[in-house]
Formats: C-alpha cells, sequence, structure tokens
C-alpha cells in the first residue's frame, strides 16, 4: 500500500543502499527487481527504519565532530583525507538519484557534484563537509569544514582540475565554454545510449547541471534571466533533458529519437512557437505551464485527428484544419519565424496575411496574440511599410469626421488596433479627433472593445471615450465600428478605406508601390523567380532562411475546397512554401496559403502550385509567373 | 531465324493487342480569340463572350461585338450559365489584381442568353442559376445570407440565413428543385456540413442529413429528377468518397440510394448538367499517398464508372454549355464534346455571305421571340 503512495520510494533507493552499503554484493538491478514487487511492504518499512536510525547517527556525530575543537585547521597537514561515512551516507540517503550517477567511479566527480550543490544531506543544502583523516603521525580523527572552505583547500591536494572546471563555469565564461561544448543529437538508440554515457563521464556534467537547476530552481531572477539570454534555447532544453535524466537513458533518449515536431519542440530541437500556439488555443489559456506544452505533444501524438477541428480558436482560419501528424510532417521541414498567431479570418484582403508573415519572418517585431489584434497586426506590417518608403497613400484606411471649424468632412489615416508609440494607431486618432472636435481633455483615451463586453450601465463604459466594433464578424470590409464619447455614439465620425494594392507589379508604372518592391526596400529583402520543382528545392536547401512566395489560382492549389466550374474562374491566394517532404517518391510541399491558420501548414503537391501559378499567369496584366524565392 | 523472329513478334502482336488500352488525349481548346480572354462560347459557337484588359466585357455574334459592361483596368468577369439557355449571370471583379479576398463580395448582372444588354442584380459570391433560369441565387459571406430572386419578376426574392460561423471561407451549394424548395448545404456549430431543405411557404429550414464528422464536404446536383448527394473525404483523411442518389420530390431521403462507394478521397466537383443520364467527378485512381486525379464519368443506367482522362492531375472540370473541359497547366483541353471552336469560328468566316448572314439573323431573332414567350 505504501508503496502505491510512494511510486519514487522503489529503484532510486535501493540503488542509494547499493551505494551506501557499497560493500554489498548485490546490484541495483537486482534491488530494482525485488523492489517493484509490491509484495514486500516489510522491506519499505525496514528502510523507513533505516533513514530513522541513519538520521539518528547523522545528528550524534555531527554534533560530535563539530564539538571537537581540536581538529585541524588545515587540510595540508593531513595525510589521509576522507569524507566521513556518515556525511556519505546522509548524502547517499537524501540526493536525488540521478546525480548519485555521476559520482559512482570518480572521486574527482563526487566532489564537484557536492561542491555545485547538487547532492543534499539529511540537513539539506550542504554548508558543511564532514572528514576522517590520519595525521602525518598516523593518528585518526574527524573533522569538519565549511564548504568553501574545505574546496578551497582540498583542490589544492587532490582534483585540481576541478578548480580549472570552476572557472571555465563562472559568470564570465560560461556562454564561452557552452558555446564550445558540442551537444550531440543522436539518431539511433545505440547511439543515444552512448552518448549519455559520455555525458555521465563528462567532467563537465555537474556544473552544467548546476546552471540547469538555477534556471529551473533559482529565486533569483536575475540570474536565471543571464543565463537564459546567454544560453541559446536548444541547450538550455537538452540541459534540461540531460539532467533531468542522468540516471535514465531511456528517457533522455525518448525525445530524440521521436521524429515529429512536437517532441523536438520539447527537446529543444524545433522552435517553441510551432507547438506553443496551437497548445494556447487548445487550451484556451495563456500563458501554459511546461507540463501543459507536454500534454499537448503527447495529446497531438496519440490522437492525430485532434488538430484537425482544434487549434484555432479565437483565431479565424479555413476550416477544418489538418491532421496532427501531416502538420507535424510539415512543421518539421518549415522554417517560416511565426512567434505569433494571425487571424487570416478576419482579414479581408489574403495579401495582408502573406505579407505579415513574410515581413515577420524577415524583420521580426513583438506581436500581440490576442483575438482583438490579429487583424490590427496584419495591417499595421503593411501600413509600416508604405510610410517606410514615404508612401502614405498607399496605406488606405481613414478615419473621417465633420470639421467644426472648416465645416467639412475631413478624413485622416488610421492604423486598427491600439499601440502607444503609433500616434496613427485607430485609439490615438479617435481620441484626437474627439479632443478637438468634441471638446474632449486633452488627455483622453479611447478604449477598443467588442460589442460584447461594451455595456453602459457598467460604471467602467458610463465616462470616456470607446471604440465599440461587432464581437460576431469583424473584419476590414465589414465591421460595425462605433465611437462612443460619454454615453453618446458619434455619428460623424466614419471609417472608410480598403486596403487595395499590387502584391506583384501589375503595370510598369507603380512598380515601386508593390508589395514585391517594397518589401526589397524596406527590409532588404532580395527575390527572383522559381520556375520549376528542382529550383524550387535547391532554394529551399541552399538557402538557410529563404522562403518561396507566390499567388496562385485557389481552384488549383486547394481543389478539395474549391472548384472551378466557370471558363477562366480564380481566385487569386497567396501563399507561402517554406519547406518539402519526400514521401513515396512524391514531394510534398510544405505550403501556408493566406487563409491557413499559420501554425498549420498543408502539404501540397508540386502539380497544385504549378497549375494554380500558372492559371492566374494566363490572367494577369504582365502575364507574370507570380512564384519567388524571397531572401534576406 | 528472322522470319522465326518475325511470326513471334506478329504472333505476340495479336495476342497483346485487344489488352493495350488507347491512351486518352486530350485535344487543346483553340479557338480565335485569345483563350484567356474568353469568358463563354456558345456550343453552336454563335456567341461568344469574351473581356478586354481594358476592363471590358463583350459579345460578339455572328462577326458584331456589342460592349456590354465597362468598368476599371484589370476588371475580370466570371459568367454563370445553366443547360436551360434563358440567361447569363455575369460576376464583375474590379479588383481582381489588387484586393484578393475569397470573401469579398462583386457586383451581379443578369442577361438573356445570346443578348447584349446587362442589368445588376445584386452584390456577393457565388451567383446561381436555378430552376429552369427562373431563379438565381447568390451568398453574402459576410451576413451568411443566401439570397434568392426570381429572374424575371425581382419583387420576388426571399433569403436563408446560414448558420456557418467556423469557416469564413465557406460557400454553400445551393439548388431548387422547384419554385417552392431550396436544397443547400450548410456547417453546423462544430463545423460538421449538412444537407438542408428550404420551404418558401413556411420559411423554415430542415436537416435532411448531415456528416460524421468535420473531414468531409458535400456537393449537391440535380440529374434525371433526382438529387444526387456527394461526400468526400478532405486533408487526407481516411472518410473515403460516398455518392448517394434520391428521387425527387423527396420523401425520405434515409432511403437514397448509394451508388458510388471509394475508400479514397476522391475530389469530387461533380458535373451533372450535361447529360441526362450520366455525371463526371474527380476521381482518384491511385492511392492515398500516390494521388492520380482524373475525371471519371459516372452512367446511373449501369453504375460504370469511365475514365475520361489520364493527366493524374486535375483540378477541375467546367461545364462550358454542354462541353467539358479541363483546364491544366494555364491550357484548356476538351474533356468530352466535340466541339473545335476554332473551326466554328472559321465556318462562320466562310458562310459570312449576305445568305448565310441573314440565317443567322433569323435564327437569332427566333430565339429570341421563343425566349421572351418563356418570360
Amino acid at each position: 500500500m505504501k508503496l502505491k503512495t510512494s511510486p519514487q520510494f522503489s529503484h532510486a533507493q535501493y540503488c542509494k543502499i547499493f551505494l551506501l552499503t557499497s560493500l554489498a554484493v548485490f546490484s541495483c538491478k537486482a534491488f530494482s527487481q525485488i523492489s517493484t514487487s509490491e509484495n514486500n511492504p516489510g522491506l519499505i518499512e525496514s528502510l523507513e527504519r533505516l533513514l530513522e536510525v541513519h538520521r539518528k547517527q547523522f545528528d550524534q556525530n555531527k554534533s560530535g565532530i563539530q564539538s571537537n575543537l581540536t581538529g585541524p585547521a588545515d587540510l595540508s597537514s593531513l595525510s589521509d583525507i576522507r569524507l566521513d561515512p556518515h556525511f556519505v551516507s546522509s548524502l547517499i540517503f537524501h540526493s536525488d538519484d540521478k546525480y548519485l550517477r555521476l559520482i559512482q567511479t570518480d572521486e574527482c566527480k563526487l566532489l564537484s557534484v557536492l561542491e555545485t550543490n547538487l547532492l543534499k544531506t539529511a540537513d539539506g543544502e550542504v554548508t558543511s563537509v564532514q572528514i576522517q583523516y590520519k595525521d602525518k603521525e598516523g593518528k585518526s580523527g574527524s573533522a569538519s569544514f565549511p564548504k568553501e572552505e574545505f574546496f578551497d583547500q582540498i583542490y589544492k591536494i587532490k582534483c585540481l582540475n576541478n578548480r580549472e572546471f570552476n572557472t571555465l563555469f563562472n559568470e564570465a565564461n560560461f556562454q564561452k565554454t557552452i558555446e564550445g561544448i558540442k551537444f550531440s543529437l543522436p539518431k539511433s538508440t545505440n547511439e543515444c545510449s552512448a552518448i549519455h554515457k559520455d555525458w555521465i563521464d563528462n567532467s563537465y556534467t555537474p556544473y552544467l547541471c548546476k546552471i540547469q537547476q538555477t534556471i529551473k530552481k533559482s529565486k533569483i531572477q536575475s540570474v536565471v534571466d543571464t543565463y537564459k539570454a546567454r544560453i541559446p534555447a536548444f541547450q538550455r532544453t537538452y540541459l534540461d533533458n540531460l539532467c533531468t535524466n542522468l540516471s535514465d537513458p531511456s528517457a533522455f533518449c525518448e525525445s530524440y529519437l521521436k521524429k515529429d515536431v512536437w517532441s523536438k519542440v520539447l527537446s529543444g530541437e524545433a522552435q517553441a512557437s510551432k507547438l506553443l500556439y496551437k497548445c494556447q488555443n487548445v487550451l484556451g489559456k495563456s500563458p501554459i505551464t511546461a507540463t501543459e506544452l507536454k500534454d499537448c505533444a503527447a495529446k497531438f501524438n496519440t490522437d492525430p485527428t485532434y488538430c484537425e477541428t482544434k487549434g484555432n480558436r479565437n483565431f479565424s482560419s479555413d476550416f477544418p484544419l489538418i491532421n496532427c501528424n501531416l502538420i507535424s510532417e510539415a512543421l518539421n521541414v518549415g522554417k517560416l519565424v511565426a512567434n505569433y498567431q494571425d487571424c487570416p479570418g478576419n482579414v479581408d484582403n489574403e495579401a495582408l496575411t502573406n505579407i505579415h508573415r513574410l515581413v515577420n519572418h524577415f524583420a521580426p517585431r513583438t506581436i500581440q496574440t490576442a483575438k482583438e489584434t490579429c487583424a490590427g497586426e496584419a495591417e499595421y506590417t503593411f501600413a509600416k511599410l508604405n510610410f517606410d518608403i514615404k508612401h502614405d497613400e498607399g496605406w488606405p484606411l481613414k478615419v473621417c469626421f465633420m470639421n467644426r471649424v472648416q465645416e467639412k468632412e475631413n478624413c485622416i489615416p488610421y492604423i486598427p488596433g491600439s499601440r502607444e508609440n503609433e500616434p496613427l494607431s485607430e485609439d490615438q486618432v479617435i481620441a484626437k479627433i474627439i479632443y478637438t472636435q468634441k471638446g474632449a481633455p486633452a488627455k483622453t483615451k479611447c478604449r477598443i472593445v467588442d460589442s460584447k463586453t461594451y455595456n453602459p450601465l457598467r460604471s467602467e463604459f458610463k465616462f470616456g471615450c470607446f471604440i465599440v466594433y461587432s464581437a460576431e464578424s469583424c473584419t476590414t470590409l465589414s465591421c460595425d465600428k462605433k465611437v462612443i464619447w460619454e454615453e453618446k455614439v458619434q455619428p460623424d465620425i466614419k471609417f472608410i478605406g480598403k486596403p487595395v494594392f499590387d502584391y506583384f507589379p501589375t503595370a510598369f508604372l507603380n512598380e515601386r508601390y508593390s508589395f514585391m518592391s517594397m518589401i526589397n526596400e524596406v527590409k532588404g529583402t532580395q527575390q527572383r523567380t522559381i520556375k520549376n520543382l528542382t529550383d524550387m528545392k535547391f532554394y529551399l536547401d541552399k538557402i538557410p532562411s529563404g522562403l518561396i512566395h507566390g499567388v496562385g489560382c485557389a481552384e488549383d492549389l486547394i481543389p478539395e475546397e474549391f472548384s472551378r466550374t466557370l471558363m477562366n474562374q480564380c481566385r487569386p491566394l497567396p501563399f507561402i512554401i517554406d519547406g518539402y517532404v519526400i514521401k513515396n517518391n512524391e514531394t510534398w510541399i510544405a505550403t501556408r496559403s493566406a487563409i491557413d491558420d499559420i501554425h498549420t501548414p498543408r502539404l501540397v503537391l508540386w502539380h497544385n502550385i504549378f497549375n494554380s501559378v500558372s492559371a492566374y499567369r494566363e490572367l494577369h496584366p504582365l502575364n507574370t509567373w507570380t512564384l519567388y524565392g524571397i531572401k534576406k | 531465324m528472322e522470319l522465326k523472329s518475325s511470326l513471334l513478334f506478329i504472333l505476340c502482336s495479336t495476342i497483346f493487342f485487344p489488352v493495350v488500352k488507347a491512351k486518352i488525349v486530350l485535344p487543346e481548346l483553340m479557338a480565335k480569340q485569345a483563350i484567356n480572354n474568353i469568358r463563354f462560347l456558345s456550343q453552336d459557337g454563335k456567341y461568344t463572350y469574351y473581356q478586354k484588359r481594358s476592363g471590358s466585357l463583350l459579345f460578339s455574334t455572328n462577326y458584331k461585338v456589342q460592349e456590354m459592361l465597362k468598368s476599371d483596368i484589370g476588371t475580370e468577369y466570371n459568367l454563370i450559365t445553366s443547360p436551360a439557355k434563358r440567361k447569363i449571370l455575369i460576376l464583375q471583379n474590379p479588383n481582381f489584381h489588387d484586393f484578393y479576398s475569397l470573401k469579398a463580395k462583386h457586383n451581379i448582372y443578369i442577361v438573356n442568353f445570346g443578348e447584349a444588354t446587362p442589368r445588376e442584380v445584386g452584390y456577393g459570391v457565388n451567383p446561381q442559376l436555378l430552376l429552369n433560369d427562373d431563379w438565381l441565387s447568390y451568398y453574402d459571406p459576410f451576413t451568411k445570407i443566401l439570397n434568392f430572386e426570381h429572374t424575371t419578376n425581382s419583387a420576388l426574392k426571399f433569403s436563408i440565413r446560414l448558420n456557418n460561423r467556423i469557416n469564413p471561407y465557406f460557400i454553400p451549394s445551393v439548388l431548387m428543385s422547384d419554385d417552392n424548395t431550396v436544397y443547400y448545404t450548410d456547417l453546423g456549430e462544430n463545423g460538421v456540413v449538412g444537407l438542408l431543405e428550404f420551404k418558401r411557404n413556411t420559411a423554415k429550414s430542415e436537416i435532411m442529413f448531415k456528416a460524421q464528422n468535420q473531414m468531409l464536404k458535400a456537393e449537391i446536383c440535380l440529374i434525371d429528377d433526382q438529387l444526387l448527394l456527394g461526400l468526400f473525404g478532405i486533408h487526407s483523411s481516411p472518410e473515403g468518397t460516398s455518392i448517394s442518389i434520391v428521387q425527387l420530390p423527396l420523401k425520405d431521403f434515409t432511403k437514397r440510394e448509394t451508388i458510388y462507394k471509394s475508400d479514397l478521397n476522391d475530389l469530387g466537383h461533380i458535373q451533372c448538367n450535361y447529360d441526362k443520364k450520366r455525371f463526371a467527378f474527380i476521381k482518384n485512381f491511385n492511392s492515398a499517398d500516390k494521388p492520380a486525379f482524373d475525371i471519371a464519368e459516372f452512367d446511373l443506367r449501369n453504375k460504370k464508372v469511365t475514365p475520361l482522362t489520364e493527366l493524374k492531375t486535375v483540378s477541375n472540370i467546367i461545364n462550358m454549355d454542354g462541353t467539358l473541359l479541363t483546364q491544366e497547366r494555364g491550357k484548356y483541353f476538351i474533356v468530352k464534346g466535340e466541339v473545335d471552336y476554332k473551326n466554328i469560328d472559321s465556318l462562320k468566316a466562310k458562310s459570312d455571305s449576305p445568305k448565310a448572314g441573314k440565317s443567322e439573323t433569323k435564327q437569332k431573332e427566333e430565339s429570341m421571340e421563343k425566349q421572351l414567350d418563356n418570360e
């Protein structure tokens, strides 16, 4: 019964007995076999009694040693120095089993593990070290040294390298040291076991695990932040996996030998965003814990159909989505940087979604992920491109109002959403109009709320300025939006405009203001046409951050959803390609159409891409082949 | 020795010849007009509707050209017809190249078949001619309203509000079996597709059928007074394909007959309106991992499926006035139909004598009179 309620009190504890009674003949494995039997409660009880006995002995021994005031002050005067057996047994009883694996063969490793605070005694963290010694005259005795003093002296006598290791991992050097360490990724079980063994034997491991423990448990946030900032995510996740599974090679290997992207995110091999946003949407909460992320990965692996209907909650996009396994295959090879969640369903011009994704791949900015702001973020990305090349007229969204002084309607540009440092953001533009035209105080702020949240009966909505939009469906073209100032709707304030622009140039005259030219000018990208599958593979393989983007007819790109029933019918749909997979000698291309959820790429065959671009080319005014590789 | 080899070759040829299937070679659609400008060609070659990049839609008959509509440069037009050949719907998109939107609504016009004077009827997407062109429908993806209007009496109107809230890009399939009955598809709260029957006299919709899960799409069409329902698995799901048929007027939808089943997800795109006993659809002829999509024809009489193409990459079937076409790599191919539009144009050119011209005019006049009678 006790075994059931304390499942951890099994293998690890028996291993400790092995270490404790190193004279014992039993192997750890043999004990673990006994431990797995649930019919042995007597043994557990005896272990508990053993712990009690040990605690008494440890306390008596410690107070005995500490009361001895005649002990040596300097270790160099001693001839034989050993850790006190009661102290060692306490370390073994109270330390985490995984760290004990590091000390089984090597005395110096024992010292480094002890020094790095990975081991514990009955008192908890080690603050003093108890030793047994013989002096130069052959007399035996026991003594207790403060930890720092002990290590300062012992490293002058033995394990001289440990002092250097300490230097390598101090605050000034740890980053360089870690950069020089090879964090090998296994491809097979045997290779993985060998890598795990190498880590166990590696003298750096205790120091690396000390860093991992600090990141995980330290209450000094500045130290944690320093480590997080200077150690790349992959190495941090690798260390976490290693140090958590020092005593369990199979658990260490599990995440590296799995091929799915979800496990790769957990092991740090893939960008966290590939799982994070999908998991947040599935759970309906943000932020999420590491455990919840693991749960999501497990769910996506065990129930692949789960992703077909879940994963884009609150962020409108094409529906249904794709099977988790297929998403995983596409994400595994994909390289689009997507540290945000967008909502194509709320953006009327699909080109804006593609532009948002491309610009933020080559020049990522911090993007708010919220259902209220996701459409505005895409519009903001495009607006900034226009403003950056001084092409203000390229941004069409305007707020119109009756100017009481001029007695005529004025229209000024705005960018949807709320941004503190952006004077053109919707809330600030409206606040300015309310101030200049309606007599509101100069510091008036306008709050953007949906119609479900806005309730004039509640005190928070009694006073001030509110921009209330339809909670049901609000897109650029179709949004029932009202400006309310002091509970009164301002009917003269209207939102107008339609983001009309060329994605690829449609005439030589306006070429500079097509998106293709603007991104090259503002973000320094370079582009070239992609004519065939070989060229596409070459581009994706050879240019690490390179993507392919294009415009094709939806009827050919996604024929299972859109059908062409009329002559020269085409619904142009922008898309991004960021990788490819070869399955059964067939090349499947990881594609995000501009209506797809950003974290749900689909696998498309080359003929679909080719036919969609070919069909659009037939209708294009310049007969342009609208498939381009883009790189920075 | 040589003689022996020759005999062996002849023998083998004789044995194997019947087994070797002829490869289906599709003739490319050729016409005097640039193919990418053409929006509709009547099967008899009389009428050509085409557009110019300047933004005009033009109507050409008997070498007379009339401008039907004019808009901004780059405006795209699509023409929707039906086997009744009484009306044509025109979808006008002035922002085709500078506002990519699957949801954006466009101007919809109607014109009598073979005529050039359109009138505006609505603003939406996916316009359809229904019930022998007596009715038209179009959809508003923002309000989720399916609008219906009588084609000759615009005072006769009604609408159906769809339930779909989950897929912003969903466009319903719609058909009318009589003046009172509409069949249409919609998505439930959870995104599962369903078939509904709407009765104008009660203004109520009733669910006829609900798919098992979200990974199925539904297509409907009318063939030989029967309602055809195709269910096609999507996104590599294991749903497969099933096509069933039920007699109209509908009494019990559960008693529909399944006439075709496949473990593979066919593309669908069912085309019913080119033959009374046959329909065409895009079938996967290979496997889920290595799909080969081609147009197949299903014969209702013997339930036999016959491939019409061997391209392996077909993604569309277009029924242009009874001729089946497909677009591949930007070119159009004639899948079924003997029409060679280039020759028709040539023949017309040859017969453009005063005598022949008179005959053409007479035919047109007769056709107009007939249409007016129908009105």
